[in-house]
């Protein structure tokens, strides 16, 4: 019987992705657990393998290399040999699957999952046969405006056409439309869609402090000359460090918001927002607060150079309890960073600089470093929110106990 | 204008109609003495007697047969369920005697009955008080529903159902009976078969039925600060049904949602989402959503109760996704 390949998800709250590219062609016999295609998720690309083994049959709705695809979408089959599909014709692999309003998806789920096969409990229906669809009030609207619709790109959920599309090519007419589904602007709609819905779903409220960095610059100094053979510790690290520290004692911020509930996570599993140019990724440091300095600092190294080269697997981005983002060397001092849901806080970390501070009546010349935590309110009320700023703070100060060898 | 409860505004509308029309009598379980379950019949028993407010045993079917004959001979029966489930005991008379007497006999005998019944789930009724089965009886020629979502509705179409030749099923809410809204005094008649805009709107419209009006009322007051503007629709009458004011709505807004605690499966959304179909389908810039009470029978424990039916919050995530598809 021929099983159907779909898209997997990959992290909970993937709802598209980008299919990259075939690493299989039609008529290949496949061997069960072998990559079949490449999928580029929110946060991660990864390869999908088979479930099963099989003759790869691709078909006319089958998406090609740069197409947006509905998780759970079928975009091809396994048959067995000399078999064929019936009503495959009408799969189209950018369709979405029913929705079902009353009964929501509940919570982030367990391990992403990365294999492909016939789990999509109900067959997909509703997209365009030819894998794009205009909705019939854009098509009305683009004649009676002169439009071909044919050329304007979608901004629906399955890149459906809408009368907004339709109106705004007519507005920029002669210019060329986009094409939908290509890769740089899926990383853009990736991430406009989860900031949007971040800043739309939280109350964010956001506390600053400045602590003062002497004693972080000492040791930072002293990792460094002491360091032989190992990277150097950087500034971020060291806050790392002092933050995974904080959180253990602040399990209501080392916390998801799930189901309108504070759930605190059993693992400090800290985010580093890495920016790659084109995108941003945020691999985590898992149990960071179980890990040594330098060990803390060899994993973050890992984790930023699979990000630069496009390799976090999905396991690598995935179960932040927490994030980090620093624009210190951009030489930003406070900003407003924005929640990655479902975590309820995010810390953002300004430039280390030299400030003029009053110490026993004298003024006195010391690095500073300025905190904005941005909290959501709805989890984190502001009393907590400056407990947990307050032992950052004190961590940063007097680091000695955290970084110790 | 004065603030009056649901049930205040239908008990007004019969004592009024019951005072000016002698013809008018109540049957019912507990409704003589007791006045009611929900209070529709307080007081109305030292008025005007046991003849007009007649206590019946628990046989529905025997009395709604009874309101039947008692039409035919020229008086209006008013017949309170107390909970619209035990409807069911009677649907035969309903259905087969009730609404297609007037067809049976060339238009020579008239059934100015007026049936009536608390609806929804709510208030750990369990599945034998939670019913509302409007759509099975909006699927029959011959009989009128009416679905009033607040109380000067229900005090209009109340006293238009008294004073109209046809049976009408009159369903009220349970978690409606005790909200309070401005209701004229004297005479205020609402006529079947026209929907209310409650709330008008520019990007998306929301058919609402009874309690799902409230609910949708709430999550729009959270979109217009996001900057969608939701048109709010209550069809108050669901046979006749009023379907020229939700396509001119759909007609500007391009997207429809129905929200209806009732069951999807053959239901008032689909029926409305098929019209809306045949009548614009090329104005509209999404597929027909549509929001339900989850196909089961309803739960008694108070948490999956409230799992099972529509609230705002489901209200706001779909209308959310609506405008993104």
């Amino acid at each position: 019987m021929a099983s159907e390949i779909t898209v997997p998800r990959l992290g909970w709250t993937m709802d598209e992705g980008v299919l990259v590219g075939w690493l299989k062609k039609d008529g290949d016999a496949v061997v069960e657990g072998e990559p079949i295609f490449t999928l580029e998720g929110d946060k991660v690309t990864e390869d999908v393998g088979a479930i099963d083994s099989g003759i790869l049959r691709l078909t006319k709705g089958s998406p090609s290399p740069g197409d947006v695809v509905m998780v759970g979408a079928v975009v091809a089959y396994l048959v067995s040999s000399g078999e064929e599909i019936v009503g495959a014709e009408s799969a189209a692999a950018v369709s979405k699957p029913p929705a079902t309003p009353t009964a929501p998806e509940k919570g982030p789920g367990g391990s992403p999952e990365a294999s492909a096969g016939s789990r999509t409990p109900e067959p997909a229906t509703g997209g365009a046969p030819h894998g794009r669809s205009v909705s019939p009030r854009a098509a009305s609207r683009a004649r009676e405006l002169g439009v071909d619709v044919r050329k304007v790109a979608g901004s629906g959920r399955s890149g459906r056409v809408r009368e907004r599309d339709v109106v705004e090519a007519a507005r920029g007419a002669g210019e060329p439309a986009v094409s939908p589904g290509s890769r740089g602007l899926s990383i853009r709609r990736t991430i406009a869609t989860r900031m949007a819905r971040s800043a739309r779903n939280t109350a964010a409220a956001t506390l600053t402090t400045t602590a003062e960095a002497t004693r972080l610059v000492e040791i930072r100094q002293r990792l460094r000359a002491q360091g032989g053979d190992h990277p150097t510790v950087s500034f971020n690290d060291l806050v790392v460090a002092v933050v995974a520290v904080a959180l253990r004692e602040h399990p209501d911020i080392n916390a998801w918001w799930v189901d309108e509930d504070v759930v605190p996570r059993s693992e400090v599993n800290i985010g580093i927002a890495v920016d790659l140019g084109e995108g941003l990724r945020v691999p985590v440091i898992r149990e960071a607060d179980t890990l040594k300095v330098r060990d803390l600092s060899a994993r973050t190294r890992e984790l930023i150079d699979l990000a630069r080269a496009g390799e976090l697997s999905s396991r690598d981005v995935a179960d932040g309890s927490f994030t980090i983002t620093n624009l210190g060397m951009y030489d930003i001092d406070v900003f407003t960073p924005i929640i990655y849901e479902p975590q309820v806080a995010i810390l953002g970390v300004g430039r280390i600089r030299d400030q003029a501070r009053v110490l026993d009546g004298e003024v006195v010349v010391r690095p500073e470093v300025t905190l904005s935590l941005t909290i959501d309110h709805r989890a984190v009320d502001g009393v907590p929110a400056a407990g947990f700023l307050r032992s950052i703070r004190t961590g940063i100060e007097s680091p000695d106990s955290v970084v110790e060898e | 204008m004065r603030q009056i409860t649901f049930m205040k505004a239908t008990h007004e509308a019969l004592a009024e109609e019951m005072e000016r029309n002698s013809r008018i009598f109540v049957l019912g379980e507990g409704i003589g003495k007791r006045g009611g379950n929900f209070n529709s019949t307080t007081g109305l028993y030292d008025l005007h007697g046991p003849l007009r407010l007649c206590d019946t045993p628990i046989c529905e079917r025997g009395f709604v047969g009874l309101a039947a004959g008692a039409a035919m001979t020229g008086t209006r029966p008013v017949v309170d369920f107390m909970f619209a489930d035990f409807l069911l005991d009677a649907v035969g008379e309903m259905i087969n005697q009730i609404a297609k007497m007037q067809y049976m006999s060339s238009g020579r005998l008239r059934m100015p009955i007026l049936l009536r019944g608390s609806i929804g789930v709510g208030h750990a009724s369990a599945t034998h008080h939670s019913g509302s089965y409007y759509p099975m009886f909006a699927h029959v020629p011959g009989i009128r529903v009416v679905v009033p979502s607040n109380p000067a509705d229900a005090k209009g179409l109340m006293k238009r159902a008294l004073n109209c030749d046809d049976p009408v099923l009159f369903l009220e809410h349970k978690s409606l009976l005790g909200m309070k809204g401005p209701v004229p005094e004297g005479e205020h008649q609402v006529e079947f078969g026209s929907a209310a805009v409650v709330r008008a709107g520019r990007d998306v419209t929301v058919v609402a039925i009874s309690l799902m009006v409230r609910h949708a009322l709430e999550a729009c007051e959270v979109l217009e600060k996001e900057g969608v503007s939701v048109e709010v629709i209550d069809p108050r009458c669901l046979s006749p049904l009023d379907d020229g004011t939700i396509v001119e709505s759909v007609k500007r807004t391009g997207r429809l949602l129905i929200v209806d605690e009732t069951f999807a499966p053959f239901g008032v959304g689909a029926e409305i989402a098929a019209r809306v179909g045949e009548k614009v389908f090329d104005y509209l810039d999404a597929p027909i959503c549509r929001l339900n009470g989850a196909h089961v029978p309803t739960p008694y424990s108070p948490p999956l109760e409230n799992a099972i039916v529509p609230g705002p919050d489901d209200i706001l995530r779909t209308l959310r996704e609506l405008m993104e598809e």
